[in-house]
C-alpha cells in the first residue's frame, strides 16, 4: 500500500500513521498527544471553511491544520479494529 | 500540607476541586510561578491546602514556554499529587501519570468518570491497574462525599512518605512509552461503544455543519450579546443606577442636615459615590458575559467555535481560539482581555491582546450614536458600520505588522482537542463566575476608584485649590494648554480635550463631561464645537485612543505594567496619527 498525506483523506476514511515529517515543538506536542507511527485513526470531517481537520484517535477527537496534516504520511486501512 | 491536583484538561479536575473546597477558594501567588493559581482550604483537614493546577498532557522540558503546572511542581514541591484521570481517555492520561511518577512526589490517582464508563457498558480492572502502576487508585463516579473523603484520606496518608524529587527530560522514546501504555490499557480496559461520543458527533453534524455551522454560530453570538447588553445588562445597570441614586439622596439629605460644605458634598457624591458606581457599573455586564462564557466552555462548544473560525485567523497569525476575546471586545474590553488567558501560545496571546483595543466596545456606542445622528442623518447605520470596520481593519493591519516584525514564519502549534459535549454543571459555573467577580472587584476596584477621584479633584479645584466651576479648574487649564497639540487633528475647543481625558476613566464619561461643561443639550454642544470634518476626526480618535482605566488595569494584572503602559501610549499615538490622516484627507475632498 502506498502512503498518502493525511490531508488527502476523505471524511469517514480510516488510516494508520506511517511517518511524521515535522520538527520542533509541534512534533513533540503530537507525540505527547499519542500521535506516533502505527497509530490508527479515522478522519471525521473538515471544518466548514475547509480547515482544520477533525480526526478521531486514541479515543478522543483532535483538530489539526491542513498544513500540519500535509506533513503526516498515512496508509489507508479497510477494517477498524478497536485500539 | 499542599495537595496539588494534576491532570489532563477536561478530566474533571475542577469539579473535584470545587467539591473538596466547597466555596473556600481564593487566587494566590506562589514563588517561581508567573500566574496566580487557585488555592482552596480542605474541609476537615485544617493543615491542608489544595491547589488546582491548569490541565496539561506532559511534563517534558523541551519547550521553553513557561508552564504553570510544571513551574509549580518543580519550585513548590507539594507534599502529594492527586492525579485526576478520565477513565474514558485513559491512554492519554497515563502518559502524564508515568511522568508524574518519576517526579518522586507521592501520588494518588483519582480515577474519574467511572459512571460514564458504566453507562457505556465498559469495564476496567482497577486492582490490576493499581498493581501495574504501583500507585493507589480511588474510583470516582459522581464525586460523592464518600469518594472524596476516601481520596483525601489516601492522599494525606501517602504524603507522609516522601522521596527525592528530580526533573524529567524527554529522553524516553515516546513511541515505546505509548506502546507500553497501549499494552496496559488492553489488559485492563474495555469500552465497547462510547455513547457520549456518538451523541457528540450527532450534535456536531449540526453545529459544525458545512453550511449551517457558521450561521448557527453567528446566531448564538448575537443572542448572547443581545441578552447581555440589551436585556440583562441594561436592566441590572438601571437597577444599580437607581440604587446608587437612592443612596446618594439619603446621603445628601444627611449632609444638608449637618451643614456640610459644598466641597464635602461634592467629594462624597461626585467623587466617592460616582467612583463606586463606575466600578459597579461593570459588574452586570461582566457577570452575565462570564455566565455565558462558562456555559460555552463547560459544554464543549467553545472549542467548536475555535474549530470553525480558525481558517479566517490563520492568515493574521492567530488561531480560532482568539475569536472569543475578539467577540467579547465588542461588548467590553475587560472580559475580552481576561479571556485571553485561555490561549495557549504566548505569541498568540500577545497578538490577541494588541487586537482587542481596536475593537469598539459598547460604551462607545452612545458617542458614535449621537454624532452619527447629527452628521450622517440619512446613513446612520452605514456610518456606524464603517466606523467599526475601520477599527477592525486597522487592528488587523497592525496585528499583521507585528507578526511580520517579530518572526519570519508563523509558529503553527494548532492542535485542538474537541471534547465530547456535556451538560454544563450549574455548580461549576457558579463557582467560576463567583471567582471572576471577586477577582475583578478586588483588583480593579482600587484603580477605577482612584482615577475617578483624581479626575474629580482636577475638575473641581483650580491651581490655588479654590473650589471652582469646571471651566476654571485645573483640568480646564490643562486642556487649554494641550489644545495647540490637538489643532492638527481638528480639535478646536478645550472642552473636547477635557472630555477625552475623562474618557480614560470610562468611555461613558465623554458625553457626560461635554454636557457638564456647557449648559445646553448635547446636540447643541456638538453642533457648536464640531464641524463635519472635526466630528469625523473625533469619532476616529475616540475609536482608537487609550482604553479606559478598567481595561488598562486588567492588562496590568494579566500582562504586567509595562504592557499596560505600552498599550495605553501606543493607542494614543495610533489614534492621533489616524485622526490626523483622516482630518487632512477629508480636507482634500
Amino acid at each position: 500500500m502506498k502512503t498518502l498525506e493525511l490531508s488527502k483523506l476523505k471524511p469517514g476514511e480510516k488510516a494508520i500513521i506511517k511517518e511524521i515529517n515535522l520538527q520542533g515543538k509541534l512534533k513533540y506536542r503530537l507525540l505527547e498527544l499519542g500521535i506516533v507511527e502505527n497509530t490508527k485513526f479515522k478522519l471525521i470531517k473538515y471544518a466548514p471553511l475547509g480547515d482544520p481537520i477533525q480526526i478521531s484517535i486514541r479515543g478522543y477527537n483532535l483538530a489539526m491544520r491542513k498544513e500540519t496534516a500535509k506533513k503526516i504520511k498515512i496508509e489507508k486501512i479497510d477494517e477498524w479494529r478497536k485500539q | 500540607m499542599i495537595i496539588s491536583l494534576v491532570g489532563n484538561q477536561n478530566s474533571g479536575k475542577t469539579s473535584i476541586f470545587n467539591k473538596i473546597t466547597k466555596m473556600n477558594q481564593h487566587v494566590g501567588n506562589f514563588p517561581g510561578v508567573t500566574v496566580d493559581i487557585t488555592v482552596g482550604k480542605v474541609e476537615k483537614y485544617n493543615n491542608c491546602e489544595i491547589i488546582d493546577l491548569p490541565g496539561l498532557y506532559s511534563l517534558s522540558t523541551y519547550s521553553k514556554d513557561e508552564n504553570v503546572t510544571k513551574e509549580f511542581l518543580y519550585k513548590n514541591k507539594p507534599e502529594v499529587i492527586i492525579n485526576v484521570v478520565d477513565c474514558m481517555n485513559l491512554q492519554r492520561a497515563l502518559y502524564l501519570t508515568m511522568q508524574l511518577k518519576e517526579l518522586g512526589i507521592p501520588i494518588v490517582m483519582a480515577l474519574n468518570m467511572l459512571d460514564d464508563l458504566e453507562k457505556n457498558n465498559g469495564k476496567i480492572d482497577i486492582l490490576k491497574l493499581e498493581k501495574i502502576l504501583n500507585i493507589p487508585i480511588i474510583p470516582i463516579t459522581k464525586i460523592t462525599d464518600e469518594e472524596i473523603s476516601k481520596l483525601l484520606r489516601k492522599a494525606t496518608e501517602c504524603a507522609d512518605k516522601k522521596e527525592t524529587i528530580h526533573e524529567i527530560e524527554i529522553k524516553k522514546d515516546t513511541y515505546a512509552e505509548y506502546n507500553e501504555i497501549d499494552k496496559i490499557c488492553k489488559e485492563i480496559l474495555n469500552i465497547p461503544k462510547n455513547k457520549r461520543e456518538i451523541k457528540s458527533y450527532k450534535i456536531d453534524n449540526l453545529l459544525t455543519n458545512k453550511f449551517l455551522g457558521i450561521p448557527i454560530f453567528i446566531l448564538i453570538m448575537y443572542s448572547i450579546f443581545k441578552l447581555t447588553f440589551d436585556i440583562i445588562g441594561n436592566t441590572l445597570s438601571e437597577v444599580l443606577e437607581q440604587g446608587i441614586d437612592v443612596v446618594a439622596n439619603y446621603i445628601l439629605i444627611y449632609l444638608e442636615k449637618i451643614n456640610a460644605s459644598i466641597v464635602i458634598k461634592s467629594l462624597i457624591v461626585d467623587a466617592i459615590l460616582k467612583g463606586i458606581g463606575a466600578v459597579l457599573s461593570f459588574l452586570p455586564i461582566i457577570v452575565t458575559l462570564y455566565l455565558f462564557l462558562s456555559l460555552l466552555e463547560d459544554s464543549g462548544y467553545m472549542t467548536r467555535i475555535a474549530f470553525i473560525m480558525d481558517k479566517i485567523f490563520q492568515k493574521i497569525g492567530i488561531s480560532g481560539r482568539s475569536i472569543v476575546p475578539i467577540l467579547l471586545g465588542f461588548g467590553c474590553s475587560v472580559p475580552a482581555i481576561l479571556s485571553i488567558r485561555t490561549i495557549e501560545s504566548e505569541k498568540e496571546k500577545n497578538l490577541a491582546l494588541n487586537l482587542v483595543p481596536f475593537i469598539s466596545c459598547s460604551a462607545k456606542i452612545p458617542i458614535y450614536g449621537i454624532f452619527v445622528q447629527i452628521f450622517f442623518k440619512e446613513n446612520q447605520g452605514l456610518a456606524m458600520l464603517i466606523l467599526y470596520l475601520i477599527g477592525i481593519l486597522i487592528g488587523i493591519g497592525i496585528t499583521i505588522f507585528i507578526k511580520m516584525k517579530t518572526q519570519n514564519k508563523t509558529e503553527n502549534l494548532f492542535l485542538l482537542e474537541l471534547p465530547n459535549y456535556r451538560m454544563p454543571s450549574i455548580k461549576n459555573t457558579w463557582h467560576l463566575m463567583w471567582n471572576k467577580i471577586s477577582e475583578f472587584l478586588s483588583k480593579s476596584f482600587t484603580i477605577i476608584f482612584f482615577t475617578s477621584m483624581i479626575i474629580w479633584f482636577l475638575k473641581s479645584f483650580d491651581t490655588n485649590l479654590y473650589w471652582v466651576t469646571e471651566d476654571k479648574s485645573m483640568l480646564a487649564l490643562l486642556s487649554k494648554k494641550m489644545l495647540p497639540f490637538f489643532k492638527p487633528i481638528g480639535f478646536t475647543d478645550w472642552k473636547v480635550i477635557t472630555a477625552c481625558i475623562t474618557g480614560i476613566s470610562a468611555k461613558e464619561s465623554i458625553l457626560s463631561t461635554l454636557t457638564i461643561l456647557s449648559n445646553t443639550s448635547i446636540e447643541n454642544i456638538i453642533l457648536e464645537i464640531f464641524t463635519f470634518k472635526s466630528a469625523i476626526s473625533f469619532m476616529i480618535f475616540t475609536l482608537l485612543y487609550t482604553p479606559c482605566i478598567a481595561a488598562l488595569g486588567v492588562i496590568k494584572k494579566e500582562f504586567g505594567i509595562k504592557k499596560a503602559i505600552n498599550i495605553g501610549v501606543n493607542q494614543f499615538f495610533i489614534a492621533y496619527i489616524i485622526s490626523f490622516i483622516t482630518f487632512n484627507l477629508i480636507t482634500f475632498f
